[in-house]
Parts: structure tokens; C-alpha cells; sequence
């Protein structure tokens, strides 16, 4: 009975499904390119339309931690936190709510040099969800009793650091390698907590958040409709914005942290190149060189990676070593990062850093360059696939260059990089003052006079 | 003019009204301000957790202070009592936007 229904059903389905077919694939709407203009307000406002139906939008202003002063360290990770608290317009429960009605999403992250508000919205909604934004960026009201309440999330994001080693090493080697500026932590320390005041975060946006040391940036969002937007929501403060301390690398500094555990890790860094440097790109393929994987997962990363293979030589005992590059405006740096059981730290420590060394007198296989070539070029084109890291790739341009280079051009430079190259900057780099950084237990880790 | 005078009039016999409210209700004789004597409800609550520090502790001494003088079954030398022109609604700011808010809420909650 039933299946004599379904039958005449079943056929009126295949019939629509035919006509559909028959009606053809619409043509492909034309690939658009990068635009990028620079508004009277100081702001760069830069777009890529991807055709998406979602459009997503980044701000990223000149307010890093590297603006932080001695007086309102963490100041950076307690903006981070407030994102949300109210503005003059809307309250707390307001923003979330109103956002979540759109269909958007509003995100607050940091980096060393840049605070970043990233706004996901669809693309009918981009002009309600970026009001939200530019309230929370130019009129956030700081009441106390809200201000307060980030301590708890602030307590939590510190625990939860406090469980990711590597993290904390790199946080520890630039302090330890810089002066203020970018050795200023991502990360509030533990004895600010709570006592972020309301004035401290005012004053610091008023210096820092200008419109002259804003971008932008949008994906999947129609130029000019950016550009209207930017000039009649971000005007706000169109002052002059907080000078940048210049980044001064000083070094030699062996900064340990000792916790009795099983197992250690460490980061022994040099300067590296700067984001405006001509070695960029040949510290890049170094690094590919050296180790940056792994490349499959869970595998023993030996056959590209030379770090591995070199520590693989010394011992038997599970490791990880990678090789670190972090670039920033005006500096850089670049080095070793290794995690190990506590009794092999040493043999991997000097396993690692020998091959350093190795590379320096020239030891360099003409294979190995072009399979790091490949790989630095892979990388930055397989990154690319991801919306999130164009809009990171093009903000961060757009910020700090008001230019784009394309991913397609930074190949096409990878390719003319010679391996006389590499051999020249790993020189310069590592015969640099070098940096250390340990955490866990140190009962085998050598200092870095045993070392370099 | 007539009609001003007239308002000022009622003006002046509701203010005379309040007053004498005030005195016979008495908790100035224990040194309390009237939102000292607010019953503790939920909203009450909120509103007294947002004080700024200062404020708050001037509200708990003056209570403790109250609680100490009603368990004696004295009140205050006539000096010291509070005035009905001194009497500031320092709670009613903090009041009205935790009301704001709960009714913010609850409009959005019934519309979505």
C-alpha cells in the first residue's frame, strides 16, 4: 500500500531533477583583485571581493603589547578581555545579542604589534555589525563593576597558559631578548590581575587606538561601501597615534625557569630578519630547511626536516625540535625551539645546535634547498586556501604597508633565492649574540655558554 | 503669574507633606538616608554590589551604626540626625540602570 504511494512520488522527483540539469551552470563571476585606499581619517581600507555570502571583516590597529608601558603592563590582554563590556550606546547584553541576531560573530585577538577585531557577518548585515564594532572601538563606557569581572577570564586564560610550555618559552625568549617593546608579553602577568583600571584601559586606547594607525580590511565585502563605512564610523579619534619604541635586539640573555617534571623545554634564538628585510625570504627557506614541519602527523618528521635527523643521530628518546622564525616590523628572530625528557635536554640541545653550526661552514645540499624552496612555497600557498589567513595576510600589508603582495609574487620570489644565499644570512644570523629560554625541568639543560 | 504662584503653592505644601513624612518615619533619628532603609530585594542587591568603594562603606557604617542604636533603644543627639534637605538618593542612579537593563532583557528575550 505504502509503496504504491511512494512510486508516483519517486518519479515526480527524478522529472524535477532532469529539469534542473537541463537548465545549465550559470557563468563564473570574474576574479577581482586586491583594492586598497587611504582614507582622509588616516585609516587604509583594504577589499578583496570573493563573492562569498559571508563577509568577513578585520580591524587591526597599531595597539600590540609592544605599546605597553612598565606602569600598565597587560593592559593589551585586559583590552583583549573587554571587547565585549558596554559601550555609550549599548549595553553588554545588547552587543552579544545583537551581533547573535545578525547571524555575526565579533572576535578581539592581539598580537605583538596589532590589536585585531575580526567581525564574521553576512554580507546584508556587514553596515549593523561593523556599528557594533566601531562603538566598542571608539566609545566603550569602562564601567567598574565590568571591568572587575574580567578578572576571572583573565585568571582562566593565564591557567590555561600555564599548560602550553612552548607558548610560555617563546613569551620568556623575547623578554628575554628585547627590552620592552617587543619583549612585552602577549599575556598579562600574574600580579596584574585585577588591577587594570578602567582610567588605565581609556588612556591607553586614547593613545593608541587613532584612526591613523587603523586598517580595514574586508573579504567578500564591496570596496566602496567599505570605504563609506570606514570614513563615517572609525573618525572618531583621528589624532596623532602612540610612537613606536624602535625594537633594540640586545641578547645574551639566559633566562630559566625551573620546574621539576618530566619533561624541558627550550628556545635558543639570534636576530633574525624583519618583515621589510631583503633576507626575509632566504631566513624563510632556512627555516624550512632546518626543520618546520612536521608534515606528517604523528610522523618522525627525519627525511626534510635536518634538526630531527641530526637529533634523531643522538638519541633514542622521543624529542621535538623545530626551527623558530617570528618576524615583526622593524626586527626579528629566529633560532632553535626544542622540547625533550628531562635527561636528554643536553645531547639535544648540542645535537641541534650543531647542525646549526654545520650549515654556517657551508654545509648545505643543493637538494635540501629546493625541497625547502618547495615547501616554504607549498605553505604559503596552501595557507592561502583558508579565508581566515588572506585576511590576516592582506591586513597585515594593509596596516603596515598600505600595498599587496600578492602569495603568487612571494612564490616567484622564493624561487630566485640561491643557496649562496642562505649560506650568507645563516652567517650573519648565527654568528649574532644569542638568547636563551628554558622552562620545566632543568636539571640537564645546559646554560647557554655550555652551548653557543 | 497667577498660575505660578499657584504651582509654587502646591510646590510648597507637597514639599511640607514630604517632610513631615520624613520626620515621622524616623530612621534619620538612627542616622540612616532613605536608601539605607531599601528592602535587600534582587535588583536592591545588584545595585549596592556596583557602588564604588567609598560609598559602600559609608552605607555599611551607617547601618552597623543603626543596628548598634536599635539594639540599645537609643537614637541620636538632635544634631546628628539627618537632614530631609541632605537626604541623597545615592542608590537611585544605580537603580535605574539595573532596571534599564533587567527591562532590556526582557524585551529581547520576548522578541527572539
Amino acid at each position: 500500500m505504502a509503496s504504491r504511494l511512494l512510486r508516483p512520488l519517486s518519479r515526480r522527483l527524478q522529472s524535477t531533477q532532469a529539469a534542473v540539469k537541463e537548465a545549465g551552470a550559470p557563468a563564473p563571476l570574474p576574479k577581482e583583485d586586491v583594492k586598497i585606499s587611504k582614507l582622509s581619517n588616516g585609516m587604509v581600507v583594504a577589499s578583496l571581493e570573493n563573492n562569498s555570502p559571508v563577509s568577513r571583516v578585520a580591524l587591526y590597529i597599531k595597539a600590540g603589547s609592544r605599546y605597553e608601558t612598565m606602569q600598565n603592563v597587560g593592559v593589551t590582554h585586559a583590552l583583549r578581555l573587554s571587547a565585549n563590556l558596554s559601550t555609550k550606546e549599548f549595553s553588554t547584553f545588547r552587543l552579544t545579542r545583537g551581533v547573535e541576531v545578525l547571524g555575526g560573530s565579533l572576535e578581539a585577538t592581539g598580537t605583538r604589534e596589532h590589536m585585531v577585531y575580526k567581525v564574521d557577518c553576512l554580507r546584508d548585515e556587514m553596515q549593523s555589525t561593523l556599528g557594533y564594532l566601531a562603538s566598542i572601538v571608539s566609545a566603550p563606557v569602562f564601567k567598574p563593576w565590568e571591568v572587575s569581572s574580567i578578572e576571572n577570564r583573565m585568571a582562566v586564560e593565564l591557567a590555561c597558559l600555564e599548560k602550553q610550555p612552548g607558548t610560555v618559552v617563546s613569551e620568556m625568549v623575547h623578554a628575554a631578548a628585547y627590552r620592552g617593546s617587543l619583549g612585552n608579553s602577549l599575556y598579562a602577568p600574574q600580579v596584574m590581575l585585577g588591577k587594570h583600571t578602567p582610567g588605565m584601559l581609556t588612556a591607553f586606547m586614547q593613545q593608541c587606538y587613532s584612526s591613523q594607525g587603523m586598517a580595514l580590511v574586508g573579504l567578500g565585502t564591496d570596496h566602496d561601501s567599505l570605504v563609506q563605512l570606514g570614513e563615517d564610523l572609525f573618525s572618531v579619534n583621528s589624532s596623532q597615534p602612540a610612537d613606536k619604541t624602535p625594537a633594540k635586539y640586545v641578547g645574551g640573555v639566559d633566562s630559566r625557569r625551573h620546574v621539576p617534571g618530566p619533561i624541558s623545554t627550550a628556545a635558543i634564538v639570534t636576530e633574525g630578519s624583519s618583515l621589510s628585510s631583503t633576507d626575509l625570504l632566504s631566513l624563510a627557506v632556512l627555516q624550512r630547511l632546518l626543520g618546520a614541519g612536521p608534515y606528517i602527523k604523528r610522523g618522525s618528521d627525519t627525511a626534510s626536516s635536518r634538526l630531527n635527523r641530526g637529533v634523531a643521530q643522538a638519541t633514542q628518546m622521543p624529542f621535538a625540535t623545530t626551527c623558530f622564525n617570528a618576524n615583526y616590523t622593524d626586527s626579528g628572530l629566529f633560532g632553535l625551539l626544542a622540547v625533550a625528557p628531562a635527561e636528554q635536554m643536553g645531547t639535544v640541545l648540542k645535537a641541534a645546535v650543531s647542525q646549526y653550526g654545520a650549515i654556517t661552514k657551508g654545509d648545505v645540499q643543493e637538494a635540501d634547498v629546493q625541497r625547502a624552496k618547495s615547501q616554504l612555497k607549498a605553505a604559503v600557498l596552501m595557507s592561502m586556501e583558508d579565508s581566515a589567513n588572506v585576511l590576516e595576510d592582506l591586513a597585515l600589508q594593509a596596516v603596515e604597508t598600505a600595498a599587496y603582495v600578492s602569495p603568487d609574487q612571494v612564490a616567484a620570489q622564493v624561487d630566485s633565492i640561491t643557496t649562496d644565499q642562505i649560506v650568507k644570512v645563516a652567517k650573519r644570523v648565527f654568528n649574532g649574540k644569542p638568547t636563551m629560554a628554558a622552562l620545566g625541568d632543568l636539571s640537564n639543560t645546559p646554560h647557554l655558554d655550555q652551548l653557543v | 503669574m497667577a498660575s505660578r504662584a499657584a504651582a509654587k503653592q502646591t510646590g510648597g505644601v507637597f514639599r511640607m507633606l514630604q517632610k513631615w513624612y520624613y520626620e515621622r518615619a524616623g530612621f534619620n533619628q538612627i542616622g540612616l538616608l532613605r536608601d539605607d532603609t531599601l528592602r535587600e530585594t534582587d535588583d536592591v542587591k545588584e545595585a549596592v554590589k556596583r557602588l564604588p568603594e567609598d560609598v559602600y562603606n559609608a552605607r555599611a557604617f551607617r547601618i552597623k551604626r543603626a543596628l548598634d542604636l536599635d539594639m540599645k533603644k537609643q537614637i541620636l543627639p538632635k544634631d546628628q540626625w539627618t537632614k530631609f534637605e541632605e537626604d541623597v538618593r545615592y542608590l537611585q542612579p544605580y537603580l535605574d540602570e539595573v532596571w534599564k537593563e533587567k527591562k532590556e532583557k526582557q524585551e529581547w528575550d520576548s522578541r527572539y
